[in-house]
């Protein structure tokens, strides 16, 4: 891959590991500095990569880019303390407030483990099928399914659960 | 090999538990993790006591949850959660999704139940970008031979604009000029010319002014008075008509001035062989290894040549690029004197 080649990745999926990383880590902050960690990482490895699989590598890269963070993060406690603040709030006027379907969605996802918020993601931000899904997570294509699938049953769960409250 | 269980990765041990697929060492690390997080053991429903005496079994919800999705079970309403999410993933034959679809319509829990699902579909915020772009870009190489013409382009490109001090010399030149310049006892000014013989001047083409001057030179009119201005194009030539002369129809005159030095250097600069006159053929190319450069690169006729005045020949430059030309003259430095 060459440069003019890394520039049109750039482009093309920066805004994507932005979204991805953003949903995971809920900072922009953060967020912006995987982006930047992740194509740091791709271009120093450009001359290897082939231009075709280069959304992988990004994603991958990213991927684990995410999971460090998380991981320092919860060492220092801070990503529970966010998670504490904003999701634990479960006043009827809260949920009055936000029944807007993306919110609540939004809410659901941050209950999921990492991994399963992971694959959902990649499959329905990004489209890739198990066996892609499989080789950005070190996973295999077995372990994926089951992952989406309890993170679909866990999200059916909590929209569930909202619209009795609401109901 | 050490076996590291984390809270990332547990699940994937306890699927392969579940299948028996740990061997005795993996098994007992699961059942030290599982210890050490008990809290794990809580938010999963239906969750294996790991103690293998036990014939405890799990709970059907959490089963469906972590079983392979196979597409040949038959759909039911045990297995139809399964079917709802395949559906939902796109994942199911024709033949099983029209079985779905008839046992979806037949029930209308399970039909509220994928309604449900297909909401849990996540879509991106496309309003949300990464806004510095720029910060993540690498410079593109660029190689020598294309740098090197890039610089010669900016200097071909600068000389044209340089202006040549010689085209202030293209002013009309007045009477006053020439008087100043040549010690003239009797000029008359154009405008004066103009307005007391309500000239006309005009601004004629090349070869139309140098067979009309050749005309007028042999005109022995010892009153006759040389005028003669240039305009800021080199080649081109204003005159007056007078009114005093006769004139023949599309001809004109030229007043003379009889100073034999001005008329001397006039008669070289518009000799009727043109001799002055620089070819561009005749002029020379002083960059070859640029210009043959870009033309291998670009794969376009380029040329460039450029010629300094001398006392008697033109100079300039001519500039070519495929289909564009540009050229420019300077008139021999005899000419230039007059100013």
């Amino acid at each position: 891959m060459n440069a003019k080649e890394y520039n049109i990745a750039v482009d093309t999926f920066a805004d994507n590991i932005y979204r991805f990383a953003l949903k995971h880590l809920k900072n922009e902050m953060t967020a912006k500095d995987v982006v930047q960690e992740t194509f740091l990482k791709v271009w120093d490895k450009h001359e290897t990569i082939d231009v075709s699989k280069v959304k992988s590598y990004l994603f991958t890269t990213a991927y684990h880019s995410i999971i460090d963070w998380i991981k320092k993060e919860k060492r220092s406690g801070d990503i529970e303390k966010v998670e504490n603040s904003i999701y634990s709030n479960n006043s009827s006027d809260f949920l009055s407030e936000n029944n807007d379907l993306k919110k609540i969605l939004d809410l659901a996802l941050n209950t999921l483990p990492e991994i399963q918020k992971t694959v959902v993601l990649l499959r329905d931000y990004e489209a890739y099928s198990y066996f892609e899904i499989a080789e950005i997570c070190n996973l295999t294509e077995a372990q994926v399914k089951v992952y989406i699938f309890r993170a679909r049953q866990s999200l059916k769960n909590y929209l569930k659960k909202y619209e009795l409250i609401a109901s | 090999m050490k076996i590291n269980i984390t809270k990332e990765n547990y699940e994937a041990y306890y699927l392969d538990f579940l299948e028996g697929n740990l061997n005795d060492i993996e098994k007992d690390e699961f059942s030290k993790f599982i210890i050490l997080h008990s809290e794990l053991r809580i938010e999963e429903e239906g969750l294996l006591e790991l103690d293998s005496s036990t014939n405890e079994k799990l709970d059907s919800t959490f089963t469906n949850s972590i079983k392979i999705f196979d597409k040949n079970e038959t759909i039911s309403h045990t297995t139809i959660e399964l079917f709802e999410i395949a559906a939902l993933e796109n994942i199911l034959n024709s033949q099983k999704k029209e079985e779905f679809d008839k046992f979806i319509n037949q029930n209308q829990s399970s039909k509220s139940e994928f309604e449900l699902y297909k909401k849990t579909k996540l879509f991106p915020d496309l309003s949300i970008t990464f806004s510095n772009k720029k910060s993540l870009k690498r410079g593109v190489i660029i190689p020598l031979y294309v740098k090197f013409s890039a610089v010669a382009a900016v200097l071909i490109a600068s000389f044209m604009l340089i202006p040549f001090n010689n085209s202030e010399t293209y002013n009309f030149l007045t009477a006053q000029h020439i008087q100043s310049r040549f010690n003239a006892k009797k000029i008359t000014p154009l405008i004066e010319i103009k307005n007391m013989q309500q000239n006309k001047s005009i601004v004629a083409k090349n070869e139309i002014k140098l067979k009309n001057i050749q005309v007028n030179q042999q005109n022995n009119n010892q009153n006759q008075q040389l005028e003669i201005g240039m305009t800021k194009e080199i080649n081109s030539i204003s005159f007056k008509k007078p009114s005093l002369f006769e004139t023949k129809p599309n001809n004109y005159e030229i007043k003379n001035i009889d100073f034999s030095s001005v008329k001397t250097q006039n008669n070289s600069y518009f000799s009727e062989d043109n001799s002055y006159y620089l070819p561009i053929e005749e002029m020379k190319n002083p960059v070859p290894i640029i210009t043959n450069g870009l033309k291998n690169k670009i794969k376009r006729e380029i040329d460039f040549r450029s010629a300094k005045a001398t006392d008697k020949k033109q100079g300039g430059f001519y500039f070519k690029l495929g289909k564009l030309e540009i050229s420019r003259k300077i008139a021999p430095k005899d000419v230039l004197a007059l100013k």
